[in-house]
């Protein structure tokens, strides 16, 4: 299963979000350039990560997961289910590890210097890396069949509510 | 061919919103080759299910008293639709072992489909997806193969190639078959015929 996801890496919606996290680093340098504004402020004020960047690596994990839940059968009477479910947990891992690298740490790497506050960052990151964990929870149950594909599209909804209700309220 | 029991079920239950399967006792000798019959919904597949563990039972057990690997076909089926016949064969091989185009290449011949097709399966008739996931429960030269309605959409040379499949995996090669079929199967000699009614298999013919 891990191949099947590595190779994943290769399809359109997978490229769509890295053409989407390069537009992202383009749009912070550039408004940057003439005032200094601190990384932390911007990832979190800005629209663009939670609008495309986060969208796009949405729908790339929901045609990947759309595409598990389909064969999990075979996967299960070959693997057994306990590991089926191992394999998946470290797929979700690793989704999630890659999704805050990079989204957020290498534009954070570069722009080191211009972070106000490291204990707002932390935050931020862990609340994104909480939340991403919920997604990858809901794709599990979605390709176990524990819960209907259609499941797999509440990320969607939350990522927005997330962005406009609760970073708000804790960070504004 | 010596006949040693392979697998048990030990007083199987499964409900849905009723009762499927009731205290199913069920022994499988090895190199049996076995036709489940039973109206729709009486818990064919259900049974399939349970048994290549992609359902677990709501009481009871199954037990393999020797070494076993399950190949099935169960209900349609189905695989990564963006993908080649080709991936599709290599991702499920590759969950338990190295991948060789050789193990898989005579299925395909067989069949008479093409490996090297580039199509996308998503692009394939229902005969074509019937054929390969009838190639995928049998390639890894698994020993305990559950069929269900495996000649559902294939014309007839196909059925054919099924029947000799069969044939030569149970026959010559010893190894254990279990199919659920309405029909198309009349080709095949089993050695026992069972009737799924009211949850419980019934023996109706033992050779």
């Amino acid at each position: 299963m891990l191949r099947y996801y590595f190779k994943t890496f290769k399809s359109f919606w997978f490229l769509l979000y890295m053409a989407m996290i390069i537009s992202t680093f383009i749009k912070y340098e550039w408004s940057s350039v003439n005032i200094s504004v601190p990384i932390d402020d911007w990832l979190i004020t800005n629209h663009m990560i939670t609008m495309f960047t986060n969208n796009a690596f949405l729908i790339y994990s929901f045609v990947r997961t759309a595409a598990l839940e389909r064969v999990i059968d075979q996967v299960i009477v070959r693997i057994k289910e306990e590991r089926a479910i191992a394999e998946m947990i470290k797929i979700s891992c690793l989704d999630i590890l890659l999704y805050i690298s990079l989204t957020y740490l290498i534009l954070l790497a570069i722009n080191s210097s211009s972070i106000m506050s490291l204990g707002v960052v932390i935050i931020f990151l862990a609340m994104n890396i909480c939340l991403f964990a919920i997604y990858e929870i809901l794709f599990i149950l979605t390709i176990l069949h524990r819960i209907p594909l259609s499941f797999a599209l509440i990320p969607f909804i939350l990522n927005i509510l997330f962005h406009y209700t609760v970073i708000p309220m804790i960070f504004y | 061919m010596s006949q040693k029991i392979m697998m048990e079920t030990k007083k199987l239950n499964k409900s849905f919103h009723f009762p499927v399967i009731k205290d199913l006792d069920f022994t499988v000798q090895r190199g049996d080759l076995i036709l489940i019959q039973g109206a729709n919904g009486c818990g064919k597949s259900t049974l399939l299910k349970i048994i290549s563990g992609i359902m677990k039972p709501d009481q009871g057990e199954v037990v393999f008293y020797e070494p076993y690997k399950i190949g099935a076909l169960i209900e349609n089926p189905n695989f990564i639709e963006n993908e080649t016949a080709l991936y599709n064969m290599k991702f499920l091989i590759e969950l338990t072992t190295t991948f060789d185009i050789g193990s898989v290449q005579k299925y395909f011949e067989m069949f008479n489909l093409n490996i090297r097709d580039k199509t996308r399966v998503k692009k394939y008739s229902v005969g074509m997806r019937q054929k390969l996931g009838i190639i995928q429960a049998v390639m890894e030269d698994q020993n305990f193969i559950l069929f269900d309605e495996p000649t559902r959409g294939l014309d007839r040379a196909s059925v054919a190639v099924f029947e000799n499949l069969i044939h030569t995996l149970n026959k010559i090669e010893g190894k254990t078959c279990i199919i659920c079929a309405h029909d198309g199967v009349q080709g095949i000699k089993f050695n026992r015929i069972l009737e799924m009614d009211d949850g419980k298999l019934i023996e109706e013919s033992y050779l």
